[in-house]
């Protein structure tokens, strides 16, 4: 019997990555420091980060602004932790350079995510895959700023693992968030595979790493994708690593043979663009059960360690030519026949109708359907297609930086409703500082996400994916879970120190970032704008007479608006008409707009108060609509 | 309960395992009803109400309700069944004699419904309160149901949600029929789910409201209390979040992406002074409690849909609240979910503990059942269920112990109003005797269950009685009349229910 294939990310095909992706990573000791650290796995593959990025739809230099880069940041990067100096000067450059550093897939950005001088961690290139992550955040060093009760959490045999690594590598600074965001669509909602379908922690780390190794070396996407489908967290997700050919008969079951077709390229059977019954039928009867004979064959590693080891042999592999995708389809096992298959699929017409509206319509514009008869709607779809169909070579990188900087994403009609994952992020890393809060994990992302019933690696949908953004608009107990956080845990978001043991091991402090006047001092009104802005990112175009006075009335007293106004009626509501028409709420709220936020007074309880109102209104502001929903600004 | 009908219940339990331990510990609390002085202020007349379980995955109800084996005829339905489904049923194809076990240990057999003798079919044991309601003739069992030809999960549930085969597989903020239904009833919708299906969403222009019931002990939106430091993060965000909602809503567009979150925010505090104390002087049953709640809940596979039970429960209870402007409740149609049904492998271990949690004794559907009868007997009666997945599953069982996916299935319409029986041919001899290259639907891979009724007929059917007007199915259903029926079969409200 001959048999091939090596553990990892598509074994031979990526074999550099998945050579050295053999570690089972280590939880340190208590002696010695985190600066120690060396992941036995270290990143090493190559990066391609020069892609073609202007396209006949590119915003024009003048268009693009401070709100266009905060709202490409916004949808791709979680935010991104990028200084206000740094998202000035993308702004200023051309949209076709600035994207090119902006949007990248590597394990680190130091433009977008600048490492944190003031707490030491080794957050390199080499350490910045998922596998290294846990290994690193678990070591149990007395220097580690991540809780000495946390650590544990995170070595790669605990449950929650992956979980935990995804949610800090997504908001530390020092690592690259774009990279998390387009790994958790991968492994989430495109190919997606889950936990709870028994796929274990180094399945699903070999395969998030593969495949993002995979695309910031700037791989073929049908590359990426033939590479995922050969992965031990596929077999394992659809359990056809048990499918065999004995006796002249196969024996397997077809799930992955349609979803390798469906999921992966966006190939449902109509093959072009005239749907027939022939066509459907073929794929229902040929292609398809002929997917799942050529998936036959393989084995997976049988201890929990070995787990993300798969191969492929040719005993017990199905005998002759398979008739997929009307071609003849050859190959000694399963190997053979997925490389000989996915090229084949890409370049189908149904493939590239669909699988670019399927990565937009889940990244970037909910409302993107090619049924639509909307011809704006129509006009979206138009373009994204033909950003796909332009790249002889199919890279995701590139696409999405093209896309990221065309009318077609700067449009007033496109609306990205927030999943409650990227809701959660967009907040916490717009609140967070610096990456002392992020290691103590003041805020709790991944607990409140959780309160909404997701969970990362867990889709709620199993191989169709997480939560949407559509599903996350109009289900109101998203709305609701959210809006309570505010009131009823407002003090999750408000909290501005903590102390252990009568030792302060957590202060807030927003004075590097807050804008300051000529004088150096912080005013309420340049504080709204700037919060708003930063937290939702439309140009202030929302920040209208009713949310600046909130805001105000926060920032100045550190009280709500009614009380602020008059105690001894705090319920009263000021509808937008009284505060554009009394000269009494004009004056006082005008009034308020120089207001001094003491957050650099030499008495300690006044700056932290002051601290507070900040958060205080990112609490506030949390629960507002614009909050659940970006919405396109045309250019 | 007679002694005799105690034991069988007991019997399920301990085949229903997890379910069935913890139903038994806590047996008497829920069969003898104890809570007759808790249920004080619940309501006593109910209107008519659908709730919509949607198992999504594409259950293989085939699975559920068997044929009896037939273990040397080869013209028998029962012989392809057996022969060519044993992988599934983990027993040997060649081995009639396994057959016959397995039917005689696992599954139930019916042979009368309502008292009328039907030719012997079986039940799975674990389903033990559906097979009760079976016999009892509480149960429209409706066969060869047409749903989606393209045996794609995602589209094809939009497609079932909508109710419409011409739905897109990128529709997804369409409306759906129960949305649909809402709205022709001029009732409310009462989304359950943890995630909003598309079954609830509201055709444009409606004015009914989709209420949010995913947790119905935390109603409606938190507010501070007396108790709370006036100047404090709580109180103040209390005051800035409620007052900023309650004047945007006479300011923003209607046309924004944002309004919506607004309309939600309304939504959210119109029932919440009025649902949290009406829920809050009537404790959880404590057998729905057991079902979800504590480190060992009843349903172990998916307690979240014991939370679901506990829901339409409560939902029932606020029955004849109003809004603080008056608006009544409107709860007429609910929406649940079950997923986990895509058992391509390992069927029996993977959906027949599901079966149990759903239909068992002590499952979920037998403890609201019973929790019910005890608190809002009137309720009963005006009640019903449909359940559906969105495509069935292929007859040959696959070599993976498992089955791929089909197109028609099986649809259960399930209440005390419902005139139980069986809608269409349960097992089609053409299954067997229609050969394509020789070959019967069972003998060859990839045949399955031929729809032959659309669900626009059922689904219509139900409106029509929730509605009590046979006009409401057609505008919920634009196509029913011209939609396909199966040949003999009548559904219609005076057919498919007692009391039309």
């Amino acid at each position: 019997m001959r048999r091939s294939g090596v553990r990892g990310f598509g074994g031979w095909v990526l074999g550099a990555f998945a050579l050295a992706n053999c570690g089972k990573g280590s939880a340190g000791g208590p002696t010695g420091t985190v600066q120690d650290f060396v992941c036995d796995a270290p990143m090493q593959d190559a990066v391609s980060n020069d892609t073609e990025t202007k396209t006949e739809f590119t915003i024009t230099d003048a268009a693009w602004d401070e709100t266009a880069v905060r709202q490409v940041l916004q949808v791709f990067a979680f935010g991104g932790l990028a200084s206000d100096a740094q998202i000035q000067a993308w702004a200023d450059m051309a949209p076709a350079d600035a994207i090119k550093e902006m949007l990248t897939f590597d394990t680190v950005n130091d433009k977008l995510s600048p490492p944190d001088p003031t707490i030491a961690m080794p957050l390199t290139r080499a350490n910045g895959s998922m596998r290294c992550l846990s290994q690193l955040f678990a070591r149990n060093n007395p220097d580690n700023p991540i809780r000495d009760k946390e650590r544990a959490g995170y070595a790669i045999d605990q449950w929650s693992s992956p979980s935990k690594t995804w949610w800090m590598a997504s908001h530390v600074r020092g690592l690259n968030p774009v990279r998390q965001r387009i790994g958790l669509f991968e492994t989430n909602y495109h190919m997606a595979v889950s936990q709870n379908a028994g796929v274990t922690n180094q399945q699903l780390v070999t395969y998030y790493d593969g495949i993002m190794t995979a695309l910031a070396r700037g791989d073929a996407y049908e590359d990426v994708l033939r590479a995922s489908a050969l992965t031990a967290a596929i077999a394992q997700q659809y359990h056809h690593a048990t499918n065999v050919y004995q006796n002249g008969k196969f024996q397997g079951n077809e799930d992955f043979g349609r979803e390798y077709h469906q999921l992966f390229f966006g190939i449902v059977g109509r093959y072009d663009d005239a749907y027939t019954d022939a066509k459907a039928n073929y794929h229902e009867l040929v292609a398809i059960p002929n997917t799942a004979k050529a998936l036959t064959g393989m084995s997976l590693g049988t201890t929990t360690e070995t787990s993300d080891q798969i191969t492929y042999g040719d005993h017990d592999h199905w005998q002759g030519t398979l008739d997929i995708l009307e071609h003849p389809i050859d190959g000694n096992n399963t190997k053979d026949r997925i490389v000989a298959l996915s090229p084949l699929a890409i370049a189908m017409p149904e493939s590239l109708d669909n699988l670019p509206v399927r990565i937009i319509r889940m990244l970037a514009d909910d409302l993107l359907d090619p049924e639509s008869t909307d011809v704006g709607v129509q006009d979206r779809v138009a373009k994204v297609r033909k950003l796909w169909a332009g790249m002889a070579k199919k890279n995701l990188l590139e696409f999405l930086r093209k896309y990221a900087i065309s009318n077609a994403f700067h449009d007033a009609a496109r609306v990205k409703y927030w999943t409650s994952i990227e809701r959660n992020l967009l907040l916490v890393n717009q609140l967070d500082v610096g990456n002392a809060e992020a290691y103590l994990d003041e805020y709790s992302p991944a607990s409140f996400t959780g309160s909404e019933d997701v969970t990362v690696f867990r889709p709620a949908h199993d191989v169709f994916g997480g939560q949407t953004g559509l599903e996350a608009a109009v289900t109101a107990d998203v709305f609701r879970n959210a809006y309570n956080r505010a009131v009823d845990a407002s003090w999750s978001l408000t909290r501005v120190d903590e102390t252990t043991n009568g030792t302060t091991i957590w202060k807030k402090d927003w004075t590097p970032l807050v804008p300051k006047d000529a004088g150096g001092k912080v005013r309420v009104k340049a504080t709204t704008e700037w919060l708003w802005q930063r937290v939702f990112a439309d140009g202030l175009a929302n920040l209208g007479t009713l949310e600046r006075a909130h805001l105000y009335a926060i920032l100045a007293s550190g009280t709500d608006l009614a009380y602020w106004i008059d105690p001894s009626n705090p319920t009263q509501v000021y509808a937008k008409a009284d505060l554009e028409t009394s000269n009494a709420l004009k004056t006082q709220v005008a009034g308020a707009e120089q207001a001094l936020i003491r957050l650099d007074d030499p008495d300690p309880k006044v700056a932290s108060d002051a601290g507070y109102r900040l958060s205080l209104a990112v609490n506030f502001m949390s629960s507002l609509p614009y909050m659940f929903a970006q919405q396109g600004v045309s250019k | 309960m007679s002694a005799m009908d105690r034991r069988g219940f007991l019997t399920r339990l301990g085949a229903l395992g997890a379910v069935g331990a913890a139903a038994t510990a806590g047996a008497s609390a829920f069969l003898l009803g104890p809570r007759a002085a808790m249920a004080d202020g619940l309501p006593k007349a109910f209107g008519r109400k659908l709730v919509n379980l949607v198992f999504n995955g594409a259950p293989d109800f085939r699975h559920l309700i068997v044929p009896k084996p037939a273990t040397s005829d080869t013209t028998a339905y029962g012989y392809y069944y057996w022969k060519y489904r044993s992988s599934s049923h983990y027993i040997d194809g060649n081995k009639p004699d396994t057959w016959q076990s397995r039917y005689d240990s696992d599954y139930d057999h019916v042979t009368s419904i309502g008292g009328v003798a039907v030719p012997e079919f079986g039940v799975l044991k674990l389903a033990g309160w559906l097979k009760d309601q079976i016999v009892a003739g509480n149960v429209a069992i409706v066969s060869n149901v047409k749903h989606s030809e393209n045996r794609d999960h995602a589209h094809s549930l939009l497609m079932l949600e909508s109710g419409d085969l011409t739905t897109s597989a990128f529709a997804t903020d369409r409306d759906g029929w129960g949305g649909r239904l809402a709205d022709a009833l001029g009732g409310n919708m009462f989304s359950m789910t943890r995630q909003r299906l598309l079954f609830a969403n509201l055709p444009k222009g409606s004015k009914s409201q989709i209420i949010s019931a995913r947790d119905t002990r935390k109603f409606g939106l938190v507010k501070s209390t007396a108790t709370d430091w006036k100047e404090g993060s709580k109180a103040v965000s209390d005051r800035a979040l409620s007052s900023y909602y309650a004047a945007k809503r006479d300011s923003i567009d209607p046309s924004s992406p944002h309004a919506q979150f607004v309309q939600t925010e309304r939504l959210l505090r119109d029932f919440s002074n009025a649902v949290q104390s009406r829920l809050g002087s009537n404790a959880v049953p404590a057998a729905i409690a057991a079902l979800f709640s504590g480190d060992s809940p009843t349903l172990k596979r998916n307690p979240n849909f014991g939370e679901e039970m506990r829901n339409i429960y409560d939902c029932l209870a606020c029955e004849d609240l109003k809004s603080a402007a008056g608006a009544p409740f409107g709860f007429r149609v609910g929406s649940v979910d079950y997923g986990g049904w895509d058992s391509h492998k390992n069927q029996r271990d993977q959906i027949e503990p599901q079966f149990a949690e759903i239909f068992g004794a002590g499952g979920g559907l037998d403890v609201l059942h019973q929790a019910v009868a005890t608190d809002m007997p009137g309720a009963l009666s005006k009640l019903v269920f449909t359940v559906a997945g969105e495509f069935g599953r292929q007859l040959h069982s696959n070599g993976d112990r498992g089955t791929d996916h089909g197109r028609g299935n099986y649809v259960f319409v399930i209440g005390d109003g419902v005139k139980g029986g069986i809608y269409g041919d349960i097992f089609p001899m053409e299954e067997i005797t229609t050969k394509i290259d020789g070959l019967n639907a069972y003998e060859a891979f990839n045949r399955d269950i031929t729809g032959k009724t659309a669900f626009d007929r059922v689904f219509g059917a139900v409106g029509d009685w929730v509605g009590e007007s046979d006009t409401i199915g057609d505008l919920v259903f634009p196509n029913r009349a011209s939609s396909p029926l199966e040949a003999g079969v009548a559904l219609t409200r005076s057919s498919l229910f007692k009391s039309p």
